[in-house]
């Protein structure tokens, strides 16, 4: 009897001591966090910071400068101090499915001479893209195809999302921060690619830096080689360690643009392009901004895209990174300031003359960025897609993948926007509505019996007679039938098949075939070189390229007369409108004279009748007075 | 259900909904007073008939600023809330008509429009005439300095704002001016 109060105390205690136990235990998490975050250390100078640094290997192991073996990690280095795992996240190091895809892309492209194949792909599920996987490249393969041009990170691309068997041998490319952060460009994208090229992801690093010398070859190894006797064997250079063992990096807080442009250059190729010396690059380069002025991130790497809209992942406000955010000053419908403009000195974009529904209806970049459009896209080739910045004998304007800018197209907002454009070509298997693309390493063997290409299937085959060209095609289409889909070529806007008669080629329009776009941004050309700039008749004239450019669907083997488009149609534009415009700014000067002429008129008719006006009362004030003075008289 | 604010910016921002009520609103009125006085003939004696060509003048005037409000009105509630397209095309060449025919008013009507002169117009017409001088001048004005290469975004945008407002005292000038030329014709003499 006694011991039932006891229970039931114990019982009213009980829930307290768990919910207490909860409590401390969530507080200690969150400190634990909160010490952990603050563990990481800071300088808060703003000057550089000389980082004269113990360095780590893979295993966390601190490389002793007197018998140093293993690479250099640079995640396991720059751990001690900054918050890797969470750079980790960011833009340029999440693009298989992290976080959200984001606006689409340059995409990274599959290209093949020998096969006339030029495939995009991505991690990221943008519109008309194929994912790696598709086209049987694993991580490893895309990461040595591609790895050119990443800045390491495949390791942390959806969380290991991609894993590889092969991870053992190759070790993780892990995010290079001396590619970006390199002040004395040490880092050497030559040595870096030398080592990816091998699959010696993990020697990358510090191969690119010049701090070891690597022998072997990862590529070479079978799937279960042992990484212990089969890895590569590395030679740390002599000068690689100063005399207290420290590794010296001249590491800079904001990348240079020279590390934004060695993935982010655009060469405009072709015999409309004008010499490199002629070009005047970005106007805000030339005017002493960097890259990173506008394409900001903090320590997480959510690097600022900086178009219309973009939310960023910190929910921080980043509409004043955008052309429109610096150069003007939004206002709503009756002049009321809503966002002020002018950072880092940025001059006020007036647009005298222009109605301002044109900035409604047309982006900045429109008018301001890429290349002018001319009577037709120009073809460009990028660091991406051509491997730009690595030297080759073997470059050609004629390179695939095959690139153009500008093609102006319509967006949901219903803005025109400049971008550059791909139009896939490569084999594939239909099956329904769905198109399998074949890898060209897959297609080679069936298509060389039936086209008798060895190195360049555009080059070898353009000088066909049409009829030539179109059976030998069939040929090929025949040979790549495997009875899992119906064979089927891909190119110029249109997926080509077998005719049901066996001899000749049937054409369908089809999403897969369409073009890959993605936004210009820059080179941004200066006010006076702007569309517009000119006056009204930069655009509304019979011969503007910006309504009446032709943009092509080039194919790399072009079977039939490419499908053509003029950009009015593209971006849905009346035509009759567009003539009547026209038409009317023919006359415009004169109708300037009429109707100011006119208005002055009329303000001359007010004015005298205004002064008769005026007269009439004073006359009528007068004589109200002097019959005043009359009747008191 | 709508509520009711003071607050004139916000009125402003319904441009559209605003010029559409006031316009059906005046042409409503106009045309049940033009109907009675149809009906009742009020007599009316001026002191000297119009001529016929200043009339068609005036006439035209009135149908091509009936023509620039219904366009801009058109465009406003197909293009929502932007005027562009057609609608845009129409009603910039009935700018250009208009001007014309509204200084050729100004020149041939304003003398007899002039208040204490003979009465050749009513008293609507007459003030309706003047109120579509001084907004017709603002209107065109607006417009006009807009197509120089002048002003910038801020000080465009301003003037649009001020040519929508004076095309709207426009067109309820024109209608009220229309009004009394008809009633001037309706009447007994």
């Amino acid at each position: 009897m006694d011991d039932e109060p006891n229970r039931r105390q114990a019982g009213r205690i009980g829930p307290r001591c768990v919910a207490l136990g909860v409590l401390l235990l969530t507080s200690a998490s969150m400190l634990s966090e909160i010490a952990a975050a603050q563990n990481f250390t800071r300088s808060n100078g703003r000057g550089p910071y000389v980082h004269d640094i113990d360095v780590y290997d893979a295993s966390g192991r601190r490389i002793d400068a007197a018998s140093p073996g293993e690479p250099y990690s640079p995640s396991e280095t720059c751990k001690k101090c900054h918050d890797v795992k969470g750079i980790a996240h960011g833009w340029h190091f999440n693009a298989a499915g992290d976080g959200e895809d984001g606006r689409g892309g340059e995409p990274w492209v599959l290209a093949d001479a020998r096969t006339g194949t030029q495939i995009p792909l991505s991690y990221r599920e943008w519109p008309g893209v194929v994912s790696p996987d598709e086209v049987g490249l694993t991580p490893t393969g895309f990461a040595q195809l591609f790895g050119r041009h990443l800045p390491g990170g495949l390791d942390t691309y959806a969380d290991g999302a991609l894993e590889d068997p092969r991870r053992a041998l190759t070790g993780g490319l892990e995010i290079d921060c001396m590619a970006c952060h390199d002040a004395s460009r040490t880092w050497s994208v030559e040595r870096w690619n030398a080592q990816v090229e091998k699959q010696n992801f993990a020697w990358a690093p510090a191969a690119a830096m010049g701090l070891i010398a690597v022998d072997g070859d990862v590529s070479r190894l079978a799937d279960g080689a042992d990484p212990a006797e089969k890895r590569p064997t590395v030679r740390w250079s002599e000068s690689a360690f100063d005399v207290e063992g420290k590794v010296s990096f001249d590491v800079v807080r904001t990348p240079p643009d020279g590390a934004c442009l060695a993935c982010h250059t655009v060469h405009p190729v072709g015999e409309t392009a004008a010499p490199r010396w002629q070009h005047d690059g970005d106007v805000h380069t030339r005017a002493g901004l960097k890259c990173a002025d506008c394409h900001r991130n903090g320590i997480e790497h959510h690097t600022v895209r900086g178009f219309p809209g973009e939310v960023h992942p910190s929910e921080s406000d980043i509409s004043s990174l955008t052309c429109a955010g610096c150069h003007m000053d939004p206002t709503d419908g009756h002049g009321r300031v809503l966002d002020r403009g002018g950072r880092l000195g940025a001059p006020l974009a007036l647009h005298r003359g222009l109605p301002p529904v044109h900035l409604d209806k047309i982006s900045c970049t429109a008018c301001h960025s890429g290349s002018a459009p001319a009577s037709a896209p120009a073809p460009v080739q990028t660091s991406m897609a051509h491997a730009l910045g690595l030297g080759l004998q073997s470059r050609s304007d004629g390179d695939l993948p095959h690139i153009v800018e500008p093609v102006l197209q319509r967006d949901g907002d219903g803005k025109v926007r400049p971008y550059r454009a791909m139009w896939p070509s490569f084999w594939a298997r239909r099956d329904g509505e769905t198109l399998t693309p074949i890898a060209p390493a897959d297609a080679q063997r069936p298509l060389r019996k039936a086209l008798r290409v060895r190195r360049d299937l555009a080059a070898e085959l353009g000088e066909l007679e049409p009829d030539e060209l179109e059976a030998r095609v069939i040929s090929a289409l025949t040979g790549l039938d495997d009875g899992t889909g119906t064979p089927v070529r891909v190119g110029g806007g249109r997926v080509w098949e077998v005719a049901a008669d066996g001899a000749s080629l049937t054409s369908t329009e089809h999403p897969a075939a369409a073009p890959v776009l993605w936004p210009v941004a820059h080179d941004v050309r200066p006010a006076r070189d702007s569309i517009g700039s000119g006056g009204c008749t930069d655009c509304h004239a019979a011969d503007a390229p910006f309504l009446y450019q032709r943009v092509v669907a080039p194919d790399v083997l072009t079977i039939a007369e490419p499908l053509e488009q003029v950009a009015h149609e593209r971006l849905g534009y009346d035509a009759d409108l567009l003539r009547a415009w026209e038409a009317s700014f023919t006359g415009r000067d004169a109708f300037k004279w009429v109707g100011f002429g006119a208005l002055g008129l009329v303000a001359l008719v007010l004015l005298v009748h205004l002064l008769v006006g005026l007269d009439a009362i004073l006359r009528w004030l007068r004589g109200d007075r002097r019959q005043r003075g009359e009747s008191e008289g | 259900m709508p509520t009711f604010s003071w607050d004139l910016a916000a009125w402003m921002d319904r441009y559209r909904d605003v010029a559409t009520a006031l316009i059906a609103a005046c042409a409503v009125l106009a045309a049940l007073h033009l109907a009675i006085s149809a009906a009742r003939r009020p007599r009316w004696t001026p002191t000297r008939r119009p001529g016929r060509l200043s009339t068609a003048l005036a006439l035209f005037v009135v149908a091509v600023a009936l023509g620039l409000g219904t366009t801009a009105l058109l465009g406003l509630w197909t293009g929502e809330g932007k005027l562009h397209g057609w609608p845009l095309f129409v009603h910039v060449g009935l700018g250009g008509a208009f001007l014309v025919g509204f200084a050729l008013l100004a020149l041939v009507r304003a003398g007899a429009s002039r208040p204490g002169r003979a009465e050749v117009y009513g008293r609507l017409a007459r003030t309706g005439f003047w109120l579509l001088l001084v907004s017709g001048l603002a209107v065109g004005g607006s417009m006009m300095v807009a197509t120089l290469p002048w002003l910038g975004g801020a000080s465009m945008e301003l003037t649009i704002e001020l040519h929508r407002w004076a095309g709207l005292a426009l067109v309820l000038s024109v209608i009220a001016y229309g009004h009394g030329l008809l009633l001037g014709r309706l009447a007994r003499r």
